[in-house]
């Protein structure tokens, strides 16, 4: 039977999945997810200490019971294989390998993103971080490690880092720059983690791998210095790239991101969300890759397909945990000047403005003033008026 | 949604701290200084609801309920 058919069971299928039933959307739904697990909150994955066993139901986002109830047909452990547009099917495999044939009326493209892998592949010391499977992984491989050496020292290198110290572990950061968190953050966020790096007990190493090795017992890098850095377990955190195979063959464009108009349309009954779309006006400089822009995302579209009047998709929204602390930027963070409106000795928001208009905020440590700030300076509506 | 009988609950357990409840509705919510959600009014008032609805749709801990 052909139906609304949603590829991905994440934030954005999920979140479309809900808000459509919230906007009285009666026909049937499916949401197929490559994962076994039911939908669940992908960003408390690195807010939970990798010290504890992490429990799934303490971060799933919905019930086979609540599933049930609001109509949608959940098939977990299913990973969509190929498009056919002309024919409207979507062609996927189970876990356990066999085939199915999905017919759509409307299909919606929300498959998202997987960890950037190293070019070589390598043996059990060697892991990634992108879901809930992989978390399991490095819990149970940290359980028996005392050294953990993270490779990437973007926002996740240094989530798992910073939990890794306090799961105990000696760390060692391995890294280029902080150079993509001050084009996500600000630089003011960006230099307040580097000191803050600087010290804690984590080793940072600014520099590349020029080689590296696995042993029963070790992983080593050399560095560029020439520097050995040996530990029992290698976390890669090097960056994402779209679950995009898929679709190759379809007439579908991808560049960055999966194009799509303002309103989510990729092609005709074909729609795209979450951190696999780009829509016309989102920014890729800036960052479109991000749990609010998902839900956001989700919420307009649901919004479309029930004819109401659809919501305002707002500039980004980025925050993080480090080091037992928030870190949050709405808006334009980059360029600009800055003006601290709130400061407690290690903990600020700070303003970002363009001539003397507040475009946006970052904030470190003071989520409670961040909000305040946030609805204060209405920046969303600035930003509406800035698009008409 | 008739009449004033919503009926909030969070879940601060499942929190994350994202804020955006308090971003889309700050009569109705708050957060204590490590972001954690505080409810402010359990029985938002008529002209607050719409508010706390879109809250419970946008936040991705799901951690605020609604019941009757």
């Amino acid at each position: 039977m052909s139906k609304l058919t949603i590829v991905g069971a994440s934030t954005a299928g999920f979140a479309l999945a809900n808000s459509l039933r919230e906007f009285g959307y009666s026909e049937d739904i499916r949401l197929i997810g490559a994962e076994k697990e039911i939908p669940y909150n992908r960003t408390a994955l690195t807010k939970a200490p990798l010290s504890n066993e992490l429990d799934i139901g303490r971060i799933t986002l919905t019930s086979d019971h609540e599933l049930e109830e609001m109509n949608i047909e959940f098939l977990g452990d299913v990973e969509a294989t190929g498009l056919d547009h002309n024919s409207k099917r979507v062609q996927a495999q189970t876990g356990s390998g066999s085939k199915i044939d999905f017919e759509y009326d409307s299909l919606v493209i929300a498959t998202g993103l997987r960890s950037r892998k190293l070019s070589k592949s390598y043996g059990p010391r060697v892991f990634y971080l992108r879901d809930f499977q992989d978390v399991d992984r490095i819990q149970k491989a940290a359980a028996q490690a005392s050294t953990v050496t993270v490779l990437g020292s973007g926002i996740l290198g240094l989530e798992v880092a910073s939990n890794l110290l306090d799961a105990g572990k000696k760390v060692t950061v391995v890294g280029k720059s902080l150079a993509s968190i001050a084009r996500v953050f600000g630089e003011r966020v960006a230099d307040q983690l580097l000191r803050e790096l600087g010290d804690s007990e984590i080793n940072v190493r600014f520099d590349s791998v020029s080689s590296m090795a696995e042993s029963e017992s070790f992983v080593d890098l050399v560095l560029d210095s020439g520097e050995l850095v040996s530990s029992e377990i290698l976390v890669c955190a090097i960056g994402s790239e779209p679950n995009s195979e898929w679709l190759s063959g379809s007439p579908l464009i991808l560049n960055k991101g999966l194009v799509a108009t303002s309103r989510g349309q990729a092609w005709d009954s074909i729609f795209a969300i979450g951190d696999i779309a780009m829509w016309d006006g989102d920014m890729p400089s800036h960052g479109f890759q991000n749990q609010n822009n998902a839900i956001r995302q989700a919420r307009s579209l649901a919004q479309s397909l029930t004819g109401k009047k659809r919501e305002t998709i707002y500039p980004g929204y980025f925050w993080s945990e480090i080091f037992g602390k928030k870190i949050q930027a709405f808006g334009q963070t980059v360029n600009g000047s800055k003006e601290v409106v709130h400061e407690n000795e290690q903990r600020w928001v700070a303003l970002h403005k363009k001539q003397y208009e507040v475009v946006g905020l970052s904030a470190f440590g003071m989520p409670r003033e961040f909000a305040r700030a946030r609805n204060q300076y209405q920046i969303e509506t600035k930003y509406e008026s800035e698009k008409l | 949604m008739r009449g004033s009988k919503m009926k909030l609950a969070v879940d601060r357990k499942s929190c994350i701290g994202a804020g955006q409840c308090v971003s889309v509705a700050e009569n109705t919510f708050d957060q204590d200084d490590e972001g954690i959600v505080v409810l402010l009014d359990e029985h938002p008032s008529e002209e607050n609801q719409e508010a706390a609805k879109l809250a419970i749709s946008l936040c991705p801990a799901r951690a605020i309920s609604e019941s009757l």
